[in-house]
């Protein structure tokens, strides 16, 4: 519901190697050792060929914006009322996955799909959070 | 599908908008009543009811408390949840087949809710009382229900296209021009392009008038066989064909704009009718944002990839233009019940029932819906007989 604070539910054993990844600043996902790629959001198989050779791996953080959207509404009380607006989008990552995120670090004027981002780490009240900023060659 | 032995029979619609002190099952059993009425059928006629629980009140098992709550004892109930208006044709589909096949002869499929004035008074966006299922990977980020996921295809489309956020302008001011011959409509006060210009943002690059609101209503459509026709004086109405397509379920996980699902939906409903795009008379379309009309104009057929909006501003989806779309107003100005209300307008198109927003010898009607952000896409065609 919305009226919530935010709380972050990291509660799946399925999921929980993501998130203690992300809190060691070293983000991992999923791979299939059969198909030889990563997959998101995790699963105990691979959703493409349902084998269960699953390990978790570092990734570069690089990727590209692949499509954003500047939030103004107050969907979420507390936090995210006060960010407005903040920038919601979708990563492609350079190992083919698609990754939900925020854009940090930017104004969001200059953001556009196809923007190259990196990967960085930022708080969500006592949280560590996966989040993007424009790749460090594309700053001016 | 053609000579269909079921028939669409009966229609009901209750009032829509803002209706305090109503409950959702209240408005659910208002609608069944009225449909079947109007299709001239007793409740204990009833053989299968196909329904949908509340979204802002999720209910376990809702379609046995909805029969029990209509004193009524089918022999076949369903709950069917599968997004908006592919819900209501996919229950529309099970009564066909339920029908066909010998089963039942006289079928119920009805949603509604109380969402306008059912919701907590502190929730905003979508009343999820309900869970997506994938919370864990959208709500840290701020994304919640479904504007930012919808936005985030529409800056897709706009990008692939080279356009700005403007084209959805005409979308949403002939929807409107359209709810202005709808007495049952939530927003019917006239809309000019400086008040949709001047509509706040929600989510780049959907401002306020680019999103349909929450509300109250139901509405529900009765089948009957051939033999179990009453006399009830009006055209029937059949399904000519149906096609759907399920690809993925969140904003993160959904094919480029070109390999959404609903040109395969259309595609198949298409070939399933012996159809095409140029047989149409009228459409109705699930219109939960107004970048939703052009993907599915385009994905259909109606224009060429890209070109939705060229087409919407031309003014062909407005009434007594090539393709008169959503002429009951929409989910975006007469209200969003599911999109069950863009089933009952195409009904009523094709029964010539429609008054003063006629559309002069509708024979063929379309009906696209999208569950999700386009992850399940459906076209449903019916015809009057």
């Amino acid at each position: 519901m919305s009226d919530k604070e935010v709380k972050i539910e990291r509660g799946t054993e399925i999921s929980a190697p993501f998130w203690r990844s992300v809190e060691k600043e070293a983000m991992e996902l999923p791979y299939c050792a059969d198909c030889e790629r990563f997959f998101f959001y995790p699963r105990p198989f691979c959703p493409d060929c349902w084998s269960e050779e699953i390990r978790w791996r570092p990734v570069s953080g690089r990727g590209k914006i692949w499509s954003f959207s500047v939030v103004h509404f107050p969907f979420f009380r507390g936090e995210w009322e006060e960010r407005l607006p903040y920038v919601v989008a979708l990563i492609e990552l350079e190992n083919g996955v698609r990754f939900l995120s925020n854009v940090v670090d930017c104004p969001v004027e200059e953001i556009h799909i196809g923007l190259d981002v990196e990967l960085v780490y930022g708080r969500l009240g006592d949280q560590l959070m996966p989040l993007f900023r424009p790749a460090r060659d594309n700053q001016r | 599908m053609k000579g269909a032995s079921a028939r669409l029979e009966g229609i009901g619609e209750t009032p829509v908008g803002k209706l305090p002190g109503r409950t959702s099952i209240g408005l659910q059993a208002e609608a069944v009543r009225r449909a079947l009425a109007d299709a001239g059928l007793r409740k204990d006629e009833v053989g299968a009811l196909y329904t949908l629980d509340p979204y802002a009140q999720p209910v376990v098992m809702h379609s046995m408390l909805l029969a029990e709550y209509l004193g009524i004892s089918p022999t076949l109930a369903a709950t069917i949840d599968v997004g908006g208006t592919v819900s209501p044709m996919t229950m529309i589909l099970n009564g066909i087949d339920a029908i066909e096949k010998g089963r039942v002869e006289v079928v119920v499929c009805v949603f509604g809710e109380n969402a306008a004035t059912g919701r907590g008074p502190e929730v905003r966006g979508l009343p999820l009382q309900s869970l997506m299922g994938t919370e864990e990977f959208e709500d840290p980020f701020g994304a919640l229900g479904m504007v930012i996921s919808y936005a985030l295809l529409a800056r897709r489309y706009l990008d692939l296209y080279g356009l700005a956020p403007d084209v959805f302008a005409p979308v949403a001011l002939t929807m409107r021009k359209h709810a202005q011959l709808n007495d049952n409509a939530q927003f019917r006060k006239p809309m000019s392009l400086g008040d949709y210009l001047s509509s706040p943002w929600v989510a780049e690059p959907l401002r306020r008038l680019d999103c349909c609101p929450v509300s109250d209503g139901a509405g529900a459509v009765v089948l009957a066989s051939h033999a179990r026709r009453s006399s009830n004086g009006h055209i029937p109405v059949s399904v000519l064909g149906f096609g759907s397509q399920v690809t993925h379920k969140i904003a993160s996980q959904m094919p480029d704009v070109p390999e959404l699902g609903m040109a395969k939906a259309a595609k198949k409903a298409y070939g399933e009718a012996g159809l095409g795009p140029s047989d149409i008379d009228l459409l109705t379309v699930h219109d939960a944002f107004t970048v939703s009309v052009l993907l599915s104009l385009e994905a259909m057929g109606f224009c060429d990839e890209g070109e939705g909006a060229d087409f919407a501003s031309s003014g062909a989806i407005e009434l007594g233009e090539e393709l008169p779309t959503n002429t009951h107003g929409g989910l975006l100005s007469q209200g969003h019940v599911g999109g069950m209300l863009h089933i009952l307008e195409a009904v009523r198109q094709l029964r010539g029932e429609a008054g003063k927003r006629q559309v002069p010898g509708a024979e063929v009607a379309a009906i696209a819906g999208n569950g999700g952000v386009f992850s399940n896409c459906g076209v449903l065609l019916l015809g009057r007989e």
